[in-house]
This record gives structure tokens, sequence and C-alpha cells, in this order.
């Protein structure tokens, strides 16, 4: 399984890819005047508004970096009763991909950086790494909600 | 994070593969070259944790605003060559080898047209036959013309294998290989009938010529099925 690896505030976090779209870079956003502060606004994907959830906010209330590595994550979103939609998650750090041997999310939702790395390659950190759901970790209903507009 | 907050040590530049001094990097020993080492490339996404310039986010929000344009996929080759006065195509993963037109050594008691004869392939002799005899090509007449020393004939003998056999055909000239995409493929003109529709999938416009793109299948069933 390909992972991605990216950080938001002091954590690390891995995301399977295939449940990504596309990655790309900052853009700018609309607000959205009643949203919750972790939504960021609005972005303009590929012609359709894509809520973008700023993951820094959502996670540890603090803006993201504004930095070249800060980047949108377009996921496959499974919104009720309306299928797959793209949902813009802003991650800090997302620079890295590894390929592991995992076939299935670790048991404890937790992997270590040496079970990652397969012992290929000597990890940098013993740090552990969140494993990225995007069901679990996101607030659904609230999301559902910034689908609602859309007919 | 700030830019003037990033300190950078470039150990590439000072003991790595682009030293000036005596000192190694022992780690070099391992990686062989700086590219493999894993403090290069951390050191490398480090400087991606620096301030995009400006207007760098504006500029990304036009270009995702607009559909990704896809690059055309699905990309046949077909390799093109005139017989006579037609531009015609096989499909390029056939074709094993274009040689020099050689002599054809014809065969007593023929028993048809469109074996040509026998024709000598690097040594072993392989079947000829002829392409436009099965779609009904009219020979171009060879007009009288003084002799030219400078004159290479652009007369080839392409050689194809099918069914794990090699069979060769003569070809006037030979073009090349073009790559299209299915969308190119145009369907054949109603006015054109007979054995050249049969054995016609689909016709490529390309710099001018209408280029007929042929079905290799039951063409070479046909140019084969005499001596099976």
């Amino acid at each position: 399984m390909l992972l991605l690896l990216f950080e938001i505030y002091n954590g690390r976090y891995a995301l399977d890819v295939n449940q990504i779209i596309e990655i790309v870079p900052l853009v700018k956003f609309k607000k959205i005047p009643t949203a919750p502060g972790y939504v960021a606004g609005l972005m303009n994907y590929r012609g359709t508004g894509t809520p973008v959830i700023d993951l820094n906010q959502l996670m540890d209330s603090v803006p993201f970096e504004d930095a070249l590595s800060t980047r949108i994550i377009i996921v496959n979103y499974p919104v009720r009763n309306k299928g797959d939609k793209p949902l813009a998650l802003i991650a800090n750090n997302v620079t890295e991909t590894v390929r592991t041997r995992l076939t299935k999310p670790p048991p404890a939702g937790v992997l270590m950086d040496k079970s990652l790395y397969d012992g290929e390659i000597t990890p940098e950190t013993s740090e552990m790494i969140q494993w990225f759901d995007i069901k679990k970790m996101l607030p659904e209903n609230e999301i559902t909600l910034l689908f609602e507009d859309e007919e | 994070m700030q830019t003037a907050n990033l300190k950078i040590d470039d150990c590439w530049n000072r003991i790595g593969i682009l030293r000036t001094g005596a000192e190694r990097c022992p780690k070099l020993d391992q990686y062989v070259h700086c590219r493999n080492c894993p403090v290069f490339s951390k050191t490398g996404r480090k400087l991606l944790r620096t301030e995009p310039p400006e207007d760098y986010r504006s500029e990304w929000t036009k270009i995702l605003a607009t559909e990704k344009a896809l690059k055309p996929f699905n990309i046949k080759a077909a390799f093109v060559f005139r017989a006579g006065s037609e531009w015609l195509a096989l499909p390029a993963h056939m074709i094993h080898e274009v040689v020099n037109m050689g002599p054809i050594h014809s065969l007593p008691n023929l028993p048809s047209k469109v074996l040509r004869g026998l024709v000598n392939i690097h040594g072993s002799l392989q079947i000829c036959v002829s392409i436009g005899s099965v779609l009904g090509l009219e020979k171009l007449v060879k007009t009288e013309v003084e002799f030219d020393p400078s004159y290479v004939s652009p007369e080839r003998l392409v050689v194809v294998l099918q069914d794990n056999h090699l069979v060769a055909f003569p070809v006037s000239e030979v073009k090349g290989i073009i790559r299209y995409t299915p969308e190119m493929l145009k369907d054949p003109p109603v006015t054109v009938s007979g054995s050249k529709a049969v054995y016609t999938s689909g016709i490529l416009h390309l710099d001018g010529n209408d280029i007929a793109l042929l079905k290799d299948k039951p063409l070479f069933k046909t140019l084969t099925k005499d001596f099976e």
C-alpha cells in the first residue's frame, strides 16, 4: 500500500493514496461566512466549488503553515446519498510517500516509523504515525452540510 | 516557518560528491552518491518549508480553476507505406523488418497472383506476397525516364510476422511509423467498395495524405491462404 505522509501541527499522519484524487499547491479560498472555523472556504477545483478543510484548525486550532510544503490534498469523500465528492484538505509538509507492505489499516490506527520503512531505510525518527481515516477523523455531519447546497 | 530560520548544512558541497577539500563523508561508502542519501533528501524537503513566492497562490488558483488538460492516451502506432499510388498502414507491432528491395524469385505453377515468389531475407527464403493484388490496387506505370545514376529507388521489402511465420511484401515507399489515437481514425468513405473496403478499418488523415489503416488479420489470412 502506498501511503502519503503529512503533518498536522505536531503530529504525523499517513493516508492511503487510493483515496486521493490529486495533491495541489495552496490556492486562494472563498470564505463561507457561517461555516465553522476549520472550513477555510471554497476553492475552484477544476470548475467545481470544493469545500476546503484546514486540518490544522480542525485538530489543533492553529493556522496552517504558510509554506511551499503546505499543500492541498484533494480526496474522494463519500457524502451521504451523493456518492464520492472531491474534498480539499490542507496539511503541512505534504512531501513524502512511502510504499509499505500493509494491506489494511493498522489495528490501533497507529503506525510506527519503523514498520513503515520495512527496514530498508533507517527511519528519521521513532515517532508514531497516525493513520488518517477520512471517515472517522472528519466531522461527517458538518461536512455533509457543505455539500448540501449543490443540486 | 521563515526562510531566515532555515539552517541548511550543504554537506554535499562540503564533504559529499561536490567536495573540494580532502574530507570525505563516511556515508559515501554506503550510498555512493549524495542523491541516494537520506540526509540529502531530507534537506531538500526542508527547503520546501519556506514561504511561497508572491503571486504563487493566485497563479495556482487560476490554474486549478480550469479543466485539467489530459494528455492523449490510448495511443497506437501504425507503420505507413505506399503501394502504387495508395498510402496504407498496418499496426506497427506486426512489422518485423524493412529491408532493401532484392530480386523476387518466381515459382513455377503459381497458384495465384497473390504469391509473388520467394525472397532472400538474411540468407533464408521467405514467401513474398503482393498486397496490391488483394486490395485491387493499380500498379503505377513507370514512365520511361532517362537513366539517372543518382536515383535511389524508394522500394522496400517489408517483412511482417504473422502467426509465427515471416511474410514479405514489396512496397513502393516507406514513410515510417506514425502515432494516432482511435479518435483520429475516420470511417472509410462510402465510395470505397470492393476488397479495399473489406480490408480497411479506417482512414487516417495525416500531412495531406489519406492513409488507409488495414485490418491485418483478415488481410494476411487472404494473402497466405493458398499456401498454408
